[in-house]
């Protein structure tokens, strides 16, 4: 069974690996705030 | 509890239950049931997610975890959104083309029955022992806290999320885990607030409180294998946890299959993988200005008022007396010390801060000697008393500190989440019973009715099952770490089993069905002797390291025994 061709499209950006993108800048800027929080205040 | 809060629990509970039986109200087909009708948007399926993830012991455990041992914790969630891209690229893909109900169909279909019945078995008793501790695990708390009956609290809490799993199926998990959310959030967030209003000193201070006194240490680069969080163990163990469980466990899977489509339900998985920290933070950050509040206020130097009660009315109340005093003693030198540390902070005064610093901790370990002497006196005085008490920090707080109202509110919270991830479970448990072997191995051709019928049956004996270990559970060390522990011992296995079927296509069912056995036998093994003395073949290993050790040895045996047959059939 073939997937429909809406799909096949993220919303907001042009494709899936963009959106995975994303993601993963989420992910690394989370850690670069978390490493900075810890190292202003202990 | 005043009236008020009283109403605010009753009556948030009662409306939740009542709003899922009403949006799923008329008659259901097996679709309807299981996935929900395929109608979730995104966001419906993100948070049902999130609310199925966390549980009581998430809002109960983790502010203690934070109060007790910093925000080290937080490592653990590291891996989730890289969890959540592999499998948005991988599973969903091939779960929406093969249209199952279950994760555990697409088994069959790419190996065989066996093979299916097999991980479908694990997940069932895996998820089934953890409802149970779902339930068990704030109930007892609870009961503690309000005085209620445990086997009470118990049932009530089984008894709610049974009337609305049963009737509404998965649709009615989805809809009132929304509701669910924005309580717990919204009563997290406020309590929150309110610890932070409370506090005497500004903000920016409480963080250096907090931080100097080691509760922000958020992130640790050192790799230690026996270390239960660290950055690597959160990225590497908990990455292989987390594909295993949303990938793989049906309780998770069950929640985005019901999406409109492949586009919603990636996107679902998605929010979560981007949410999760920041969560997770909020609910640290909460125990850590718990933490501040409790340099200001002196806390209590044991949180289980029940167990204090009944020292201060027994024989040995002359000598809690004096060790109480002691730790108030402690408390006052600490906090006239933490203004000199504030002081020298602002003067940016290096060196005397890190003078101060060595005080303050030489005064936390005086402390800690107090309360653990505090806690022989409770053993003495009640030998099967549960001495671990940082499960009870959050409340007693609450409890103690805020207004009326909110209390019920934060009660409520707490119930919220109890029913969120034990309606998933029920609702995935009711499901993977009646598709994978019920309708697969006893009565493979009945009416849909029938099998709606079936799945509201066993969906009813999971919740009955759920309540009667939670009455006869007894309590572990720690709530949040016996379901991750539980969790970890059996996720490897299904874990390495999918990512055979997805990525080794050489490797056929008998192979991969026989190294599933041999790996779980050896992952059960592992931690039976993982900390025993056992000479220079001792080893300690933290847990979250079953999960990639078991979905390896799945790989490189399943590998192994096909190669090894490959090359018999050959000879012959």
């Amino acid at each position: 069974m073939e997937i429909e061709d809406k799909d096949l499209k993220p919303p907001f950006v042009k494709t899936w690996k963009q959106m995975y993108l994303l993601v993963l800048i989420g992910f690394i800027l989370s850690i670069v705030l978390l490493y900075w929080f810890k190292v202003s205040y202990s | 509890m005043s009236y008020i809060d009283w109403i605010i629990l009753f009556g948030t509970l009662l409306s939740i239950v009542a709003y899922g039986v009403y949006k799923t109200r008329g008659k259901q087909d097996m679709e309807g049931y299981l996935t929900g009708g395929k109608t979730m948007n995104w966001w419906t399926i993100g948070l049902s997610i999130m609310a199925t993830q966390a549980s009581a012991i998430t809002f109960l455990s983790t502010p203690g975890q934070a109060y007790e041992d910093g925000m080290q914790f937080l490592q653990f969630y590291l891996g989730l959104p890289i969890a959540m891209i592999i499998l948005s690229v991988t599973f969903i893909p091939i779960f929406y083309r093969l249209k199952v109900y279950t994760a555990y169909e697409f088994l069959e279909n790419r190996f065989d029955l066996k093979t299916r019945t097999l991980t479908a078995l694990l997940f069932l008793i895996q998820r089934g022992l953890a409802a149970g501790i779902t339930i068990y695990a704030p109930s007892i708390i609870l009961s503690t806290i309000l005085g209620w009956n445990l086997t009470f609290t118990n049932v009530l809490i089984g008894l709610l999320v049974i009337i609305y799993t049963v009737s509404g199926g998965t649709k009615a998990v989805s809809v009132t885990q929304k509701q669910q959310m924005a309580v717990m959030m919204g009563g997290m967030i406020l309590a929150g607030f309110l610890v932070i209003q409370y506090l005497p000193i500004g903000f920016g201070e409480a963080l250096h409180v907090a931080g100097k006194m080691g509760k922000l240490d958020t992130i640790d680069f050192n790799f230690n294998i026996s270390d239960r969080y660290n950055f690597w163990s959160g990225i590497t163990g908990a990455l292989f946890l987390f594909l295993s469980y949303f990938g793989t466990d049906q309780s998770q899977v069950q929640r985005y299959l019901g999406g409109k489509s492949l586009t919603e339900s990636r996107l679902g998985l998605l929010m979560n993988g981007l949410l999760k920290i920041p969560m997770q933070f909020i609910i640290l950050f909460i125990g850590a200005m718990v933490f501040v509040f409790y340099q200001y206020y002196q806390p209590p130097v044991f949180f289980n008022k029940v167990q204090t009660e009944k020292l201060i009315e027994s024989d040995l109340a002359p000598e809690y007396t004096r060790l109480e005093s002691a730790y108030g003693e402690v408390f006052e030198a600490k906090k006239a010390d933490i203004q000199v540390m504030i002081a020298a902070i602002k003067a940016e005064d290096e060196v005397k801060v890190n003078q101060i610093k060595e005080k303050l901790q030489s005064y936390q370990a005086s402390q800690e000697q107090i309360r653990d002497e505090v806690k022989e006196l409770v053993l003495q005085n009640d030998p099967n008393a549960e001495t671990r008490d940082t499960d009870y920090v959050f409340m007693r707080f609450v409890m103690d500190h805020l207004p009326k109202g909110l209390i019920g509110l934060l009660f409520a919270v707490i119930f919220s989440a109890a029913m969120s991830s034990s309606a998933s479970e029920l609702n995935a448990l009711g499901s993977t019973t009646t598709v994978d072997l019920y309708r697969r191995s006893i009565k493979k051709t009945a009416s849909d009715g029938h099998y709606v019928k079936s799945s509201k049956w066993f969906t009813f004996l999971w919740g009955s099952f759920a309540i009667l270990f939670a009455t006869y559970a007894s309590l572990f060390e720690n709530l949040i770490q016996a379901v991750n522990l539980l969790g970890s011992l059996f996720y490897g296995a299904i874990l390495g089993i999918f990512l055979v079927a997805f990525y080794m296509k050489w490797i056929g069912g008998r192979a991969v069905f026989i190294a599933a056995l041999i790996s779980e036998a050896l992952i059960l093994m592992l931690h039976w002797f993982n900390g025993e003395d056992l000479g220079k073949y001792s080893y300690n290993i933290g847990f979250l390291w079953y999960n990639a050790i078991g979905c390896i040895l799945v790989m490189l045996i399943a590998a192994l025994i096909q190669s090894v047959s490959k090359a018999h059939i050959l000879k012959q």
